[in-house]
């Protein structure tokens, strides 16, 4: 990284990717190719003091950081990353760690039985809908509309901040 | 009272951005944008076309970091002279690599052609191995050839010399396309057009077209070529009407990367006519030569026995 050559290499191989990031989690062409140059520039004027083992994950964070950065400032349209983070949440549900799993299943006991029951023998138990519906006895369409009602409530749960709050103060509590 | 409501996401960066997020939060951030990351793909309608933006990017990079040099690879190629580069048996040559990371390209049977950053374009012949840079930058443009024969189309660029690398030669041109030949013996440049400048070990000569550089024993010479030899049989098809045995051999030696033994020296003196095609096969050359004369030639890897 310490010559002109390797920087060139190292900008050719990445920055097309990272741009492609940037825009995504931003939606905004010019402030997305602004992120890209800073973080190489950066690169570049601290080339000295970092030894850096793998390139790409340190570029990828680089940006990612400048990305929720620019969320905080309210610099990019806020529902972009939160639509995604939704989207991501839902589709991870299964993998995701359990200490933050506990707050997802809190939410999940707010749903009424039969729609939480659905929701968790589709997502943990990868039932199909013919399963579901043979397992408790309800049509298909029944299993299908409990399935979307069941995942709009958890998005509107994760823009909620409330229902977090008494898992904070317990765990405040806790601490103390 | 009113409530306001933020969003979990919020609640989550605000916390890693005061360095107050559990391991598990900080993970579920990371994985979530390393997701974004991983799929992300380049779309040309809202983002444009990439080659533009990549040009944008790097030159508001280079202006920043306060740069005088730009490279601009965006260069329009123009071949200005050929040269024949003949280099003698064929050694790996352990190149600089203090330049950052470079890619080889090497052949096997058959001749291939490559072009480089810049529009260059170089066909390097059977059983040769020549290494380049992904990335033109610089002030010079920097390649090593590191076995076997290759011809080179350069495109011209005079605020950035191309420079070769073989043995201890290094052969300069602004923009010309030459063919070397590098070996372990002897290294040889033949300029078919154009100029070139051919240096090592203290010595330095200027070729123009016709004219040859042989590199052997430590010494620099200047020759005057073979006009058979000044053709270019990468790209062509080629007749030899009535040339020398010895001539043929010296081609074959070039296009196919092979040494040919001989016992007997006085069949080179025979005159054959031969039509070499730009992708025959070596096989298929030899084969003609053969019916015209009789001799058997039987190929061991990259030598040649005449009998």
């Amino acid at each position: 990284m310490n010559n002109p050559e390797a920087f060139e290499k190292t900008y050719t191989e990445y920055w097309k990717k990272l741009n492609a990031f940037s825009y995504t989690m931003t939606q905004d062409k010019d402030l997305a190719q602004n992120i890209v140059q800073d973080v190489f520039i950066d690169l570049w004027e601290r080339r000295e003091e970092l030894s850096i083992n793998a390139i790409e994950p340190y570029l990828f964070r680089a940006v990612k950081n400048q990305v929720f950065k620019h969320y905080q400032n309210n610099r990019v349209d806020k529902t972009i990353l939160e639509d995604k983070f939704e989207d991501y949440i839902i589709d991870n549900f299964t993998s995701i760690d359990p200490e933050v799993m506990d707050l997802l299943y809190s939410l999940l006991d707010k749903l009424p039985e039969k729609r939480k029951e659905v929701l968790l023998m589709y997502k943990f138990q990868d039932m199909s809908i013919d399963q579901i519906a043979a397992e408790l006895g309800l049509s298909k369409q029944t299993v299908k509309n409990q399935i979307s009602s069941g995942l709009k409530q958890l998005r509107e749960g994760l823009k909620d901040l409330a229902w977090m709050a008494p898992y904070i103060i317990l765990h405040q509590n806790f601490l103390k | 009272m009113v409530k306001r409501i933020r969003h979990s996401l919020e609640y989550l960066i605000n916390k890693s951005v005061q360095n107050k997020a559990s391991k598990a939060e900080e993970n579920l951030l990371d994985h979530f944008a390393f997701t974004a990351y991983k799929n992300a793909k380049w779309d040309e309608a809202s983002m444009g076309n990439s080659d533009e933006v990549s040009k944008n990017i790097y030159e508001s990079i280079l202006l920043r970091i306060e740069k005088k040099k730009t490279f601009n690879p965006y260069f329009k190629y123009m071949a200005a002279a050929s040269i024949l580069f003949l280099v003698g048996l064929g050694i790996f040559y352990k190149p600089d690599t203090s330049n950052g990371k470079r890619l080889t390209f090497k052949t096997t049977s058959s001749p291939k052609s490559i072009r480089l950053s810049d529009g260059s374009k170089i066909y390097l012949a059977a059983n040769s191995s020549f290494q380049y840079p992904a990335q033109f930058g610089g002030d010079e443009r920097n390649v090593s050839l590191l076995k076997g024969n290759a011809f080179f189309e350069v495109a011209k660029d005079k605020k950035h010399p191309f420079i070769i690398e073989s043995g201890e030669i290094k052969t300069r041109v602004v923009g010309t396309s030459f063919h070397i030949q590098f070996s372990k013996s002897k290294c040889e440049v033949i300029v078919v057009t154009g100029k070139v400048n051919v240096s090592a070990k203290g010595q330095s000569i200027d070729l123009v077209p016709n004219q040859q550089a042989l590199f052997v024993d430590k010494k620099l010479t200047r020759l005057p070529v073979d006009k058979i030899l000044s053709i270019n049989w990468y790209t062509k098809d080629i007749t030899l009407n009535q040339a020398t045995l010895k001539q043929v051999i010296t081609i074959l030696q070039y296009k196919y990367g092979v040494t040919f033994e001989y016992k007997n020296q006085t069949v080179l003196a025979m005159p054959v006519t031969v039509f070499i095609e730009k992708n025959a096969s070596l096989e298929s050359v030899l084969k003609q030569i053969n019916y015209i004369t009789n001799l058997k030639f039987n190929i061991y890897g990259e030598i040649v026995q005449v009998n």
